[in-house]
């Protein structure tokens, strides 16, 4: 029997993760105008004009007028939810955002730009990005090869430009596995399609990187009707993404000058306010995108994030009136300025970013003037080497003062132990007292190298660490005005810093080859920082930008959300949020060729006025592997039942679907698994949560055909019932006629009700620990199946719903 | 020294009086036993002690250790040092037992850091003992568990949990007779000068294994009768007639 630890370490820490998961709500809207629109409604005039538009050739156009008719011929379906509140009259059914499709970044418009920029989508420049197609409005107005694939003979674009450009490669799958008279759905895409992508993987190529198209809606009413066709040739591998949560964290160092990444929760950190609050939630994930680097007067302090993560500052703009970077700022005004967050990449050199200082003090009356004046010389030039402490000056006059004084205190010390001087082109001072060298140690480390100030010492009233700092100087800086110390520990910089401002002044941090230097004139701030209380509004240098692969991190922080990258206050990153009446129709058609494989995943999280009625489905011909990952968020009524048409021999389809129906949403989600030949393989998995009134209905069809022989098929469908009414339903739909095949349905409906909640938490468990336990436990089996944020989000609109559960009265 | 004391108490469910005068005072060291026919609220009680939301007190208090747990969040109850075996343990399904009593040991016991290994070594011990099998460390809360080992899992969680005042809801219901040995056995080893216990039983055969040394009879929402052990001794052989014609 396994007792696996390390699944319950995990656990426990998604537990804790997900213990205070809220979001403020970070809604943007540009305000681009659509160029041209064919306005609402849909006649065959609005599909011709859609045709012209794009400058179609005569067989798309043919095709979509059929598409039309059949449309119009099809009835609403009424077997399924309630789909009367779809308005069509007052639909556009098409939207051009721009004048033409374009194929240099620089010919996109700015505002298309601003748009993807917000959505973290790269810049197509960008080296590992140049596979992703993004789509804006109801038009891929971009698209880019990687150029490896290209030689490869991938084609990745926009379907628009493949219909132009291998228009006899799109022609054989366009609509074949779906066909216009599937449903009324996919009519009305054949007709007014527009965007999505075409990807073709020829034989025995295999792509190991996720493809990623990140769409939003865009514009009133704006339905959407994308149709993506991907072509997995024979032997051929490819992991298809789709996604509607964008990236939006960061990678940074917080108050304690800690990476990040090692930041956990109920760790705390430093805020905006100059005061330290708890983390309550960190956030990691893969990024993949632009990356800034903000870098202020002081350089040393440069940070990176990425491009939507809201910054604290002040606008030189606002500040001044025109002239740009180089006029002169009235500091009266500046100093009545007050910062606001502004999207990173709306910051502009010039503009004024914030350094905050902490504000909390604790004296320590342990650490007295001597000891603060040995610690500041220890931390510039100490250094402990087995029971040994030794100082080390080059020799001047100063250094000699500097040794004598140094012995003095050490003589005056309680233990003092032996005493060495070293004479040559250094002075050197050992001491052995163990006392001494293990205060040493407890505030500053192991000296020179690698010190790091104590907590303790950090919290010093101002005076007494203005000492410290004197002599950390006197140690191994310069003494002429700007005065500057130099130390190859990064955090021993930024902690000097911390404490000069603590005490009202400015210094620039710089580094060169390893070396910090901290520089500063003990009587006046830099040119053009102004100081704001414990505050300091510090003008930015130089923005860059550049092409990113990696996790980025983001905390949440109680009270205040806001956190110091190298000292600068930057906000917790907020992720947008859709917010339009609409209706999404999309078609996805994947044609999984012999000995390929094929994976399309797909998560979204659309606003809870959106109708989504997409139509997905593969053709899974012989060994081929297709599999379906999906989750569903939001919408107001989704019905997505992707289809595995298993075609050739040892075709085999495994269908992971996670459908989250919240208060007043309808979600009528399965798959469907054709078996039309033999040894095809099947698996299904559905896992639903309603919520208050949400209806999470499983609707399956299975079918063996005659010949599928040996063909075997397993479907389950778990439901979780979130509150004590609610009631999930499935209609599984089997239609065997092969004798020899074998299939089996499994089927769970667990709940969360008072009585679990009561249980639970009588046992200690708070009610988030227990909801996050129960769902986390829901999802277990699939977990690893799935993106982290996509649980986050999950567990974050349960938990909503929970707070209306089993709390006392 | 833990004590808890309910005084006073009166208590209502969907909006029928089922808890009417309810005095009771439990102390470390002690042993008591609630008795009482079906229906007459014990259970009630039970999930009055513990804050089940459905249940609205309508005057009296609960004090544990001094502090008024009315008003108080059930996992702040816990956290004081309250346990209730409940009579009809749910079933919860996807969470572990392993990850569920560790995460509710962390909150009950936040300045004790015991290695997750420790912990799984300890309550595989404990579960030996019990006599649940080991593999159901990572089976679902009470899922599909029968009647008897939803009980020994409740033992379980009281030993491993260490609670102060404990109160077990008709723990013996569903035990055969080996199973009553070993779970009477669990809790007179728990049992100690810091712990007191609150039987809930309506009739004697778990307190032939557990002495009680006080004996309270509920009625109608009210205590009716108390005494020794010897009370729960007459209640066996002559039933409950005679205390409410008594009454
Ligand atoms: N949730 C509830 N809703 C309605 N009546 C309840 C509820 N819980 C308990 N009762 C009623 O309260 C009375 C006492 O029940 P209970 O405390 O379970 O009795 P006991 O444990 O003494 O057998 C019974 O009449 C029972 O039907
Ligand atoms: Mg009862």
């Amino acid at each position: 029997m396994d007792n696996d630890f390390s699944k319950d370490e995990q656990l426990e820490k998604l537990v804790h993760d997900l213990k205070s998961v809220k979001r403020s709500e970070f809604e943007f809207h540009d305000n681009y105008k659509p160029t041209y629109s064919t306005g609402k409604g849909l006649t065959a005039k609005t599909v011709e004009e859609i045709s012209e538009i794009k400058k179609e050739p005569e067989w798309m156009k043919r095709l979509r007028l059929k598409a039309l008719e059949i449309f119009l011929s099809k009835p609403v379906p009424t077997w399924g939810p309630d789909l009367s509140g779809i308005d069509w009259d007052n639909t556009s059914y098409y939207n051009k955002p721009g004048e033409t499709n374009v194929n240099s970044w620089d010919e996109v418009p700015d505002q298309i730009k601003e748009t993807f920029q917000k959505l973290g989508v790269p810049e197509m420049e960008q080296k590992f990005l140049a596979g992703s197609v993004a789509q804006y409005d109801s038009e891929g107005v971009y698209h880019n090869l990687k150029k490896v694939w290209e030689d490869k003979g991938v084609v990745f674009m926009d379907l628009d430009s493949a219909v132009k450009n291998h228009p006899d490669l799109v022609k054989d799958y366009y609509c074949k596995a779906v066909p216009f008279t599937d449903n009324k759905f996919a009519a009305l895409n054949g007709a007014v399609w527009s965007g999505g992508s075409f990807l073709y993987v020829p034989k025995g190529v295999q792509i190991d990187m996720p493809l990623q198209t990140y769409f939003r809606m865009n514009g009133e009413a704006t339905g959407q009707f994308e149709h993506t066709i991907v072509v997995a040739d024979e032997g051929s591998k490819v992991h298809y993404v789709e996604g509607c949560l964008p990236p939006d964290e960061i990678i940074s160092k917080g108050d304690s000058f800690v990476p990040i990444s090692s930041v956990r929760t109920s760790e705390s950190v430093m805020t905006h306010s100059g005061q330290s609050s708890d983390v309550t939630l960190t956030f990691t994930r893969p990024y993949e995108g632009r990356m800034l680097t903000i870098t202020p007067v002081s350089e040393g302090n440069a940070f990176r994030l990425t491009v939507e993560h809201p910054v604290l500052a002040v606008k030189r703009s606002e500040v001044v009136s025109g002239g740009g970077i180089s006029s002169v700022v009235p500091t009266g005004k500046l100093l009545s300025a007050r910062p606001d967050f502004v999207r990173a990449d709306e910051l502009e050199e010039g503009d004024y970013i914030v350094y905050v200082a902490p504000t909390e003090t604790s004296d320590d009356p342990h650490l007295d003037g001597n000891h603060l004046r040995i610690l500041g010389l220890f931390a510039s030039t100490g250094t402990i080497k087995g029971d040994a402490l030794t100082f080390r000056f080059r020799k001047s006059e100063k250094a000699e003062d500097i040794a004598r004084e140094l012995r003095e205190i050490i003589n005056a010390s309680e233990d003092p132990g032996p005493i060495e001087t070293g004479i040559g082109e250094f002075i050197t001072v050992t001491l052995r007292s163990p006392e001494l060298i293990g205060f040493c140690r407890r505030h500053a480390g192991e000296g020179r190298e690698s010190a790091v100030l104590s907590r303790e010492v950090m919290l010093l009233p101002a005076d007494k660490q203005r000492l410290l700092v004197e002599y950390f100087l006197k140690g191994g800086g310069s003494g002429a005005s700007p005065l500057t110390g130099t130390t190859p520990s990064r955090t021993l910089a930024f902690q000097m810093q911390e404490i000069l401002a603590r005490g009202g002044l400015f210094a620039e941090l710089a580094e060169n080859g390893g070396i910090y230097s901290i520089q500063f004139s003990p009587d006046s701030l830099p040119h053009e920082v102004i100081r704001q209380g414990n505050t300091f509004l510090v003008p930015v240098r130089r923005i860059t930008g550049e092409p990113y692969r990696d996790l980025v991190y983001n905390l949440e922080v109680s009270n205040q959300n806001t956190y110091l990258v190298r000292g600068f206050a930057v906000h917790n990153c907020t992720a947008p949020k859709y917010d339009r009446n609409s209706l999404h129709s999309a078609i996805v058609e994947i044609y999984a060729k012999k000995n390929s494989q094929a994976r399309y995943t797909s998560v979204q999280n659309w606003s809870k006025s959106v109708y989504n009625m997409p139509t997905k489905r593969a053709w899974v011909d012989e060994n081929a592997k297709m599999e379906w990952v999906g989750g569903s968020l939001g919408s107001k009524i989704t019905m997505l039942y992707p289809s595995s048409y298993l075609r050739g021999p040892y075709a085999s389809a495994s269908n992971l679907n996670i459908s989250l129906a919240g208060g007043g949403t309808f979600k009528d989600t399965g798959a469907k698994a054709l078996h039309l030949a033999p040894h095809t393989t099947s698996k299904i998995v559905a896992k639903s949560i309603s919520i208050e009134d949400g209806k999470a209905i499983y609707r399956g069809l299975l079918r063996m055909n005659k010949g599928a022989v040996n063909s075997t098929s397993r479907v389950q469908c778990d439901a979780l019932l979130i509150n004590d009414e609610s009631s999930s339903l499935t209609f599984p739909h089997d239609e065997i006629y092969e004798p020899t095949a074998t299939f089996s349905h499994e089927a769970s409906v667990g709940k969360i009700g008072t009585e679990e909640l009561t249980y639970m938490r009588s046992r200690g468990l708070s009610e988030d620990e227990a909801s996050s336990m129960i769902v986390l436990g829901f999802l277990d089996d699939v977990m690893k199946e799935i993106p982290m944020e996509f649980a986050v989000e999950m567990n974050r609109l349960i938990k909503l719903e929970m707070g209306k559960l089993g709390s006392v009265g | 020294m833990s004590e808890l004391k309910i005084t006073n108490l009166a208590a209502s469910v969907e909006g029928k009086d089922i808890l009417k005068d309810v005095s009771l005072t439990v102390k470390g060291g002690e042993i008591h036993a609630l008795m009482g026919p079906n229906g007459t609220g014990k259970s009630t009680l039970g999930y009055v002690l513990v804050g089940h939301p459905n249940y609205t007190i309508k005057k009296g208090s609960i004090k544990l250790d001094g502090v008024e747990l009315v008003g108080k969040l059930p996992e702040e109850r816990a956290r004081a040092g309250l346990f209730l075996a409940f009579q009809n343990p749910v079933p919860v399904q996807g969470v572990r037992l392993s990850a569920f009593l560790r995460t509710a040991y962390n909150q009950l016991h936040p300045d004790e850091k015991i290695p997750i290994k420790e912990f799984y070594d300890s309550m595989k011990a404990h579960m030996k003992k019990i006599g649940i099998d080991e593999s159901f460390m990572s089976r679902s809360i009470n899922e599909g568990f029968s009647g008897g080992e939803r009980k020994r899992f409740e033992i379980l969680q009281m030993v491993m949990l260490r609670p102060k005042i404990i109160v077990l809801d008709e723990i013996d219901s569903g035990l055969d007779v080996d199973a009553l040995r070993i779970v009477a056995e669990e809790i007179r080893e728990y049992h100690s000068q810091d712990t007191g216990f609150l039987i809930i039983t309506h009739y004697q055969r778990i307190l032939k294994n557990i002495q009680p040394e006080f004996v309270h009879v509920l009625m109608d929402g009210r205590v009716v009768k108390e005494g020794g052990n010897d009370l729960s001794l007459k209640i066996e052989d002559e039933g409950y007639d005679w205390i409410r014609s008594e009454a």
